[in-house]
């Protein structure tokens, strides 16, 4: 088949599997099913197979009607076999997977769709087949005809070209700017074009960021069924809560979410939930909680995960670490708890096939600060654990605030400001008088290896450090912008510190600052942790 | 001017014309003194030497980001390994390379002209480039 026909037939019809799964785990959890699950399903199938039909995929169309077929006699007799008979559906559904990805005979789907099809009803199946792909009709179109795939480096094509747009438009403005009386009869007649041009231009770029969206959901369905295998491998029931699928959020933000998460979801089942006999002892529920709550604060998604399992442990912390030589005793609770993100400590006794794999916590945690985020984790032995992901909702514009430091000059996303202040002595000390309290502070200059600032007026940027908040003294702020920010090309080497550059209306280019992980840094070395 | 046998001078050679016009051509550059030669289907432009912004914490041979039209382009100081990186002059030039959808700078003492044939020791190694990191 032709590549550019398959791909587009995979990127239709792959999601359409993704709902099948959905459907069939919401009918495993209801007893009684609804109509309406049922008839999505069925739909869904129905679907899948038309479009396979349409491209000639034989094994992908052959299996989707098996598991059509399958499921239609779910639904009309509700069987006690139901169970069994999902967990069948669902190995289809991963098997219809792959021969939508890769074209795939019906010779090589046999054993699956004999699994599915009793031998009795197979030859009746196939003459009904037959009837009902005869009377199907052209009409019969998938209904995406309207929608359009365009890779992400297009969108980002464009999204330069907008950038470069308001750089020029910000050169005919300064061409423009009256010099004395005469003049501003001059230009005025410029000026409300200009403006006009402006906000149109911010408006494209405003559309074109829009178009990297997707629903945080696509991320999420995903861990329905992990959660629902994880919960059959470690015999462990769980009740998984999934809020906040509708949010639309970056695509790239959504790809750094998905190892994180998964690693954070492994971790509370393998070694948060109890088994059901401890939790049965404990007085808790037999079924852990785990829930996934997404929420939008300010232009920030705030993801929770949260588990009502047996917590972490102070005490054993305290002891990894003094295993790699980080003498803890002295911490405070919150500062323990940070040790599950320093790199070698670890509490896990023995490695299981579920976690111990992947990512670390440390790994996580430098994901998420790649594209501006962080992650935070708190937790109360017995009662559970809370890990909280703040990410960006939207990478490729970002309001962020311009600061100099010595003749550099870089962005700072308002995202991971709490608030700026001009400090008023000029010579920053290592802590500052902030809300009544002192607020410990770190040189930018040095943090990133510039020379050490020379002395004179100074501003101090607030973050909201992992833990607690931190004052970043830099030269002084010169304003905020919308940035349209870009990732970096990969002869950068992911250096930690920066997320990415961006062009700026006067033309210049100003790198972009993890301000979250250069705090983390100043103050590992301040307190001389190992995270 | 490209020191020993490879001048400008041979862009058109005067005999056995045909053969040559179907080669691929390639671009002539000193890079940290060196003479080397990179496939003109690689050149995606050659600019004069704009503003460049470092970037902290970025590898050594990257001397930071351009703009060429509203894109980001690293540049790429590949005589700095050699122990230069040092200030540069007026027929410095950074020659744009297109490596799939990326763009890649490469600051060059000067580009002289296009040649036939590549002296095979001397080829810019662009996809080692690309992956240098």
């Amino acid at each position: 088949m032709d590549e550019t026909v398959h791909r587009a037939f995979a990127a239709e019809t792959i999601p359409l599997a993704g709902e099948v799964e959905a459907r069939l785990l919401d009918l495993e959890r209801r007893a009684s099913a609804l109509g309406e699950e049922w008839r999505a399903l069925l739909g869904a199938l129905h679907t899948i197979k038309g479009n396979c039909g349409m491209v000639g995929q034989g094994g992908a169309e052959a299996l989707s009607h098996a598991m059509e077929q399958r499921a239609r006699e779910l639904r009309d007799a509700p069987s006690h076999a139901q169970a069994r008979a999902i967990d069948v559906l669902l190995q289809a559904t991963d098997r219809l997977r792959a021969a939508i990805e890769t074209p795939t005979s019906i010779a090589e789907v046999e054993r699956e769709i004999d699994q599915l099809l009793t031998p009795r009803d197979s030859p009746v199946a196939d003459a009904e087949y037959v009837r009902e792909r005869e009377s199907e009709t052209p009409a019969g179109l998938p209904a995406s005809a309207s929608h359009v795939q365009i890779p992400g480096e297009r969108l980002d094509r464009l999204l330069d070209v907008v950038a470069d747009l308001l750089a020029w438009q910000a050169r005919l403005r300064t061409a423009t700017r009256p010099r004395g009386r005469r003049a501003v009869r001059d230009a005025s007649p410029w000026l409300e074009p200009l403006d006009e041009m402006e906000r149109r231009l911010a408006e494209l770029r405003g559309h074109l960021a829009e178009l990297r969206l997707v629903p945080l959901s696509t991320l999420l369905v995903r861990f329905d069924r992990l959660v629902r295998d994880l919960s059959r491998v470690t015999n462990k029931p769980i009740d998984l809560v999934v809020s906040g699928g509708e949010l639309a959020i970056d695509k790239q933000v959504a790809d750094h979410l998905a190892e994180p998460l998964l690693h954070i979801v492994r971790n509370a089942i393998d070694h948060g939930i109890e088994p059901a006999r401890a939790r049965m002892l404990a007085d808790k529920p037999v079924a852990g909680a785990l829930t996934i709550d997404a929420r939008a604060e300010r232009g920030v998604l705030v993801l929770t995960v949260k588990d009502d399992g047996r917590g972490l442990d102070p005490a054993r912390l305290i002891a990894a670490a003094a295993r790699v030589g980080i003498d803890a005793r002295a911490w405070t609770t919150e500062q323990v708890l940070e040790l599950v993100f320093a790199p070698d400590v670890s509490t896990a006794e023995r490695v299981t096939n579920l976690s111990g794999r992947g990512v670390g916590l440390d790994q996580a945690r430098r994901a998420l600060e790649r594209i501006g985020g962080s992650i935070q984790v708190a937790s109360a032995p017995g009662v559970g654990t809370e890990f909280r992901l703040r990410v960006p909702m939207v990478i490729a514009v970002q309001r962020s605030l311009l600061v100099r430091c010595g003749a550099e000059v870089y962005g700072i996303p308002f995202t991971s400001v709490v608030e700026a202040f001009r400090l008023p002595g000029g010579e920053p000390s290592a802590a500052v008088p902030w809300r009544g309290a002192e607020l410990a502070t770190c040189s930018l200059a040095r943090e990133i290896g510039l020379e050490d600032r020379a002395a004179g007026p100074a501003t101090c940027v607030v973050i909201d450090g992992a833990g607690a908040p931190l004052g970043v003294i830099v030269d002084a702020v010169l304003g905020h912008e919308d940035l349209t920010i870009r990732e970096l090309d990969p002869v950068f080497g992911r250096p930690r510190s920066v997320t990415g550059a961006s062009l700026l209306a006067d033309g210049r280019i100003v790198p972009v600052l993890d301000l979250q992980g250069i705090g983390r840094s100043a103050r590992a070395a301040s307190v001389g942790g190992a995270w | 001017m490209i020191d020993g046998e490879a001048p400008a001078a041979s862009i058109e050679p005067a005999f056995d014309a045909a053969p040559l016009a179907a080669a691929p051509r390639h671009l002539a550059l000193e890079i940290g003194g060196q003479a080397r030669t990179v496939p003109v289907a690689q050149v995606h432009e050659v600019m004069r030497v704009a503003a460049i912004t470092r970037v902290p914490h970025a590898p050594a041979h990257v001397r930071g980001l351009t703009t060429l039209r509203g894109r980001l382009v690293p540049v790429l100081d590949v005589g700095a390994s050699a122990g230069g990186g040092g200030p540069v002059d007026g027929k410095a030039r950074i020659v744009v390379l297109a490596i799939g959808a990326r763009l890649l700078g490469v600051l060059v003492d000067r580009v002289g002209g296009v040649i036939a044939a590549p002296v095979d020791d001397r080829a810019l190694d662009v996809d080692g480039l690309a992956r240098w990191a």
